[in-house]
């Protein structure tokens, strides 16, 4: 295989990314920086080392992007990464997708153990049916284009013309990829911030909050939890630690739920809407 | 190695490959030559450990000690020598996870902090409070405050800051020999080896908290360019405006190479027009097959380039900076008019847009290692009246090998540092030869062969030959604090290497010798204060500190920390060795050639001359607007 030129590109330069990376910073792993795993992507592709550590160097990602944007030269690691994951790495299981609740055009994607359709149906005065997912609507299997089409063919089918309500980016990502139109529980029933703020990478911000803070990343994104848990905990404790020891409030659902197995109390859009319920 | 006894300490482990191999190089241009070309690595290390606390970096030490590994002590792996990059089988200690910023108080203007934390994050960290540290090296974004330690590590805008040796007040340090306590934090009962431990690369032990001058971020920053009709010229200006006491906080000359490569000297707006890689880039833009060549020819035939650029013209760009609020930095600008009146003024552009594009470099090296060719740097230093010699001998040198464009920054009153930018035919023989005629160059001119990037491995034998028969002190230090030889062995300096000859003993006296130029006299530092003021003053000179009494007992007992500025009060020193050679130290106002070994000549053979600033007794006095004055905490 011929050597990928966008990996020449980070593993030449002198990791002028690091600094903002979650994973390399949270860690301390030099092997987290883009420029050790395109090295390593680089080295794969020669024929240098094994498809095993490859993949393991390109699992080393919260698919976050800040090195996107601090990279001068616009390099596309998230793409490369993904494409080296889909390659390197097998499809991850996932959980057979479950059915529609109810005929509504606008449908709760509830990712967590909370039922918040019901509430949102409320809240707003309509009608919203409710797909239950307990892995981000098999957000996982995404990498892998083959085995991905046939899942998000299963998500169309499911969802149909319908509205997908998301409360996390992982089920915004995999809905899209679907070609399901979404809106974000928090557009719907904003959040005001209180506390401390956790901002997701992607997705909407609580309105007013201060600007995001890529070192402050939670873990919960991309495949590190699933292929290195133990770096996705170290991402847990530094962001548990830069947001102090109070209330927490985030946008996103993965993140609260990230959060909140650190021991923190979180609030994220899906228990402001319940607690709008419950008052 | 038997790393579960390691891991039962409590210390984050690895001995992944996916780690390991993370930790074989660094940023040395020959380590990422050798990947990209022939596909070879350094060895990669046995494990990994990321301790979290100065106890953890203790244990890791005392448990590489017992099983006789080396450790390779590893902050971002930003040196561009070889000092961190690989040693099989050895146990790395990656000091990132101890990088917290403990305390910043504005009383004292001082932070405290982990030594693993980035440069960056502790600009960051400190900004919102009003306080810079205002050490901005191109790798802040890679770099942690230990390897600033370690490497002598110097700043964009040292001229007026200093480098980070200057900025350290006091440090901690894990060695096998226990815990190293510098500078402020040294007991006063005991030698403060701060000078030794900067500069030590990772072989003495492990930074693992650093006590460090802040300084307000200035309320302006004053930037303009101008266009000098040649080096000479502007030499004399950078000159003028460090020894009249002004000190611009950036002072940046490119030479008619880099002038002209980079279109600089004709200002911004024309720029995209002008430069003569712009030229280059929009002639061959669309045609991708020739763009891929673009580089084919300079790095075929540098010498004929090299003289190409030569021949076009002689006018150079000085960038000048100065830092203060809305009353100095109009006093400064005001005051440094007439030192400037020989350049041509660019406005404020020239400078701005350096600024803003100040680490943009780094991102250019990529294209030309993928395009067949090595970038790398080399940064030397010496006084002003060596300076001409030191840069024509090593722009020789390197020209036969590679396409060469310098600039001189790192200013001060005795002398300037060059850095060289070069790149040449992706060839390790090539790349070799270059290296090793350029250091030759620069020490047969009388230069430091390093002003701030250091040693590790690139550089060790020259910086032996520079420290000359003074190793014998060094390695007396490294035998009491490292006897078994773990820290970071085949590193900085090379063993078994004969020193050179020692300079002859001085006569006469008590002034020995007075360079002008560099405002450095060479006197007898037993004499009597009166006697050694009267030589100068019949000179037309004085000491640019006056101390009352003989200079050898005041300099013996001065300990930087105490000191309220960061100018050096001593440059060079030369003494007889209790082994009966003689050495000289002091090159450059200041060097990464190693250790700082001139105190502890000082303190430990018999001095015979020092060197020291003067003044001119005409002048209205030394720090006019002054260097940063941190006060006495």
């Amino acid at each position: 295989m011929n050597p990928d030129p966008r990996t020449q590109t980070c593993a030449l330069c002198p990791r002028l990314c690091r600094h903002v990376c979650p994973v390399a910073v949270g860690t301390g792993r030099e092997a987290a920086t883009p420029t050790a795993i395109m090295t390593t992507l680089l080295r794969w592709s020669r024929g240098e080392v094994d498809s095993d550590l490859a993949g393991q160097a390109a699992a080393l990602c919260t698919d976050c992007g800040a090195c996107e944007e601090a990279c001068l030269v616009n390099q596309p690691v998230t793409d490369i990464l993904r494409e080296a994951r889909a390659i390197l790495l097998p499809p991850v299981d996932i959980d057979p997708l479950q059915t529609v609740e109810g005929g509504a055009t606008m449908v709760a994607i509830e990712c967590d153990e909370r039922a918040w359709g019901q509430a949102l149906a409320d809240h707003l005065g309509r009608g919203v049916a409710r797909l239950r997912t307990t892995d981000h609507l098999g957000v996982g299997r995404l990498d892998h284009p083959l085995s991905a089409t046939a899942h998000l063919v299963a998500i169309r089918d499911r969802l149909g013309g319908r509205t997908a309500v998301v409360s996390c980016h992982s089920c915004a990502r995999a809905a899209d990829l679907a070609g399901i139109g979404t809106i974000h529980l928090q557009e719907l029933c904003p959040m005001p911030p209180s506390g401390t703020v956790h901002h997701p990478c992607k997705g909407p911000q609580l309105e007013g909050a201060s600007p995001p803070e890529a070192l402050a990343c939670c873990g919960a994104g991309g495949p590190l939890a699933h292929a290195h848990p133990e770096s996705a905990s170290d991402l847990q404790a530094v962001a548990l630690r830069r947001l102090g020891g109070g209330p927490i409030s985030t946008s996103d659902t993965r993140c609260g739920q990230q959060l909140r197995a650190g021991g923190a109390e979180v609030q994220d859009p899906v228990s402001h809407l319940l607690g709008l319920e419950a008052t | 190695m038997d790393l579960e006894a390691l891991r039962a300490t409590g210390i984050r482990t690895s001995s992944l490959s996916l780690d390991t191999d993370a930790y074989r190089r660094d940023l040395w241009p020959r380590d990422t030559l050798r990947m990209y070309r022939a596909r070879v690595l350094p060895e990669a290390p046995g494990a990994v450990v990321w301790p979290e606390n100065e106890d953890q970096v203790a244990l890791a030490i005392a448990w590489a000690e017992r099983e006789g590994v080396p450790v390779v002590p590893y902050g971002a792996g930003s040196g561009v020598c070889g000092g961190a990059s690989g040693q099989a089988g050895s146990l790395v200690v990656d000091t990132k996870r101890m990088c917290r910023v403990l305390e910043l108080d504005a009383g004292t203007r001082m932070v405290r902090v982990q030594a693993g934390v980035l440069g960056q994050h502790l600009e960051d960290a400190i900004a919102p409070a009003g306080w810079m540290t205002a050490h901005s090296p191109s790798s802040i974004m890679c770099s942690t405050v230990g390897g600033y330690v370690a490497a002598r590590s110097a700043g964009q805008f040292s001229s007026r800051y200093g480098v980070f040796s200057d900025m350290l007040h006091a440090a901690r340090a894990i060695t096998p020999a226990g815990p190293l306590m510098t500078g402020a934090w040294a007991s006063s009962q005991e030698e403060d080896l701060q000078p030794i431990l900067c500069g030590s690369e990772g072989t003495l032990g492990i930074v693992t908290e650093a006590l460090v001058r802040v300084a307000p971020i200035p309320e302006q920053r004053w930037l303009r360019g101008y266009a000098f009709p040649d080096l000479d010229t502007a030499w004399a200006a950078m000159r003028g405006l460090m020894q009249a006491g002004l000190w611009p906080s950036v002072l940046r000359l490119y030479d008619p190479a880099d002038t002209r490569i980079g279109g600089r000297a004709k200002g911004r707006a024309s720029k995209e027009g002008t430069s003569m890689l712009e030229r280059i880039r929009r002639a061959v833009s669309g045609m991708p097959g020739l763009a891929q060549h673009m580089l084919d020819l300079p790095l075929a035939l540098p010498g004929l380039v090299n003289r190409l650029v030569d021949g076009l013209s002689d006018e150079v760009l000085l960038i000048v900076g100065f830092d203060g609020d809305a009353h100095t930095v109009p006093a400064l600008t005001e005051a440094a008019a007439h030192h400037l009146e020989a350049g041509r003024d660019l406005g404020a552009e020239p400078g701005e847009h350096w600024f803003a594009h100040r680490h943009d470099v780094s991102y250019k090296l990529a294209p030309i290692f993928a395009g067949g060719g090595f970038a790398d740097t080399m940064e030397v230093a010496a006084t002003w009246s060596t300076l001409p010699r030191l840069y024509s001998r090593v722009r020789a040198a390197i020209s036969e090998h590679g396409v060469v464009m310098a600039h001189f920054s790192h200013a001060y009153p005795e002398g300037c540092s060059i850095y060289f930018s070069f790149a040449g035919r992706d060839r390790l023989d090539t790349y070799d030869q270059l290296w090793s005629d350029a250091l030759a160059a620069a020490a047969a001119a009388g230069g430091t062969i390093s002003h701030h990037h250091g040693v590790g491995q690139l550089k060790a034998l020259s910086a032996t030959q520079e420290q000359g028969a003074a190793i014998e002190i060094w390695s007396e230090i490294l035998a009491k604090l490292d006897p078994l030889g773990t820290m970071n062995p085949d590193r900085l300096f090379v063993e078994g290497v004969p020193a050179p000859d020692g300079p002859l003993s001085p006569s006469g006296g008590p002034v020995y010798e007075l360079d002008v130029r560099s405002r450095l006299a060479r006197v007898d530092p037993r004499a009597a204060p009166e006697r050694l003021a009267s030589a100068l003053a019949s000179r037309g000179y004085r000491l640019r500190t006056e101390p009352d009494q003989p200079l050898l007992t005041w300099l013996g007992g001065l300990r930087a920390s105490t000191l309220r500025r960061w100018v050096d009060p001593l440059f060079s020193v030369q003494a007889r060795l209790p082994s009966g050679q003689t050495v000289r130290l002091g090159r450059a106002p200041r060097s990464a050639a190693g250790p700082d070994l001139r105190w502890a000549l000082i303190r430990r053979a018999t001095v015979e001359s020092v060197q020291v600033p003067v003044l001119p007794l005409s002048s209205p006095g030394d720090f006019m607007a002054g260097s940063v004055d941190w006060g006495r905490p």
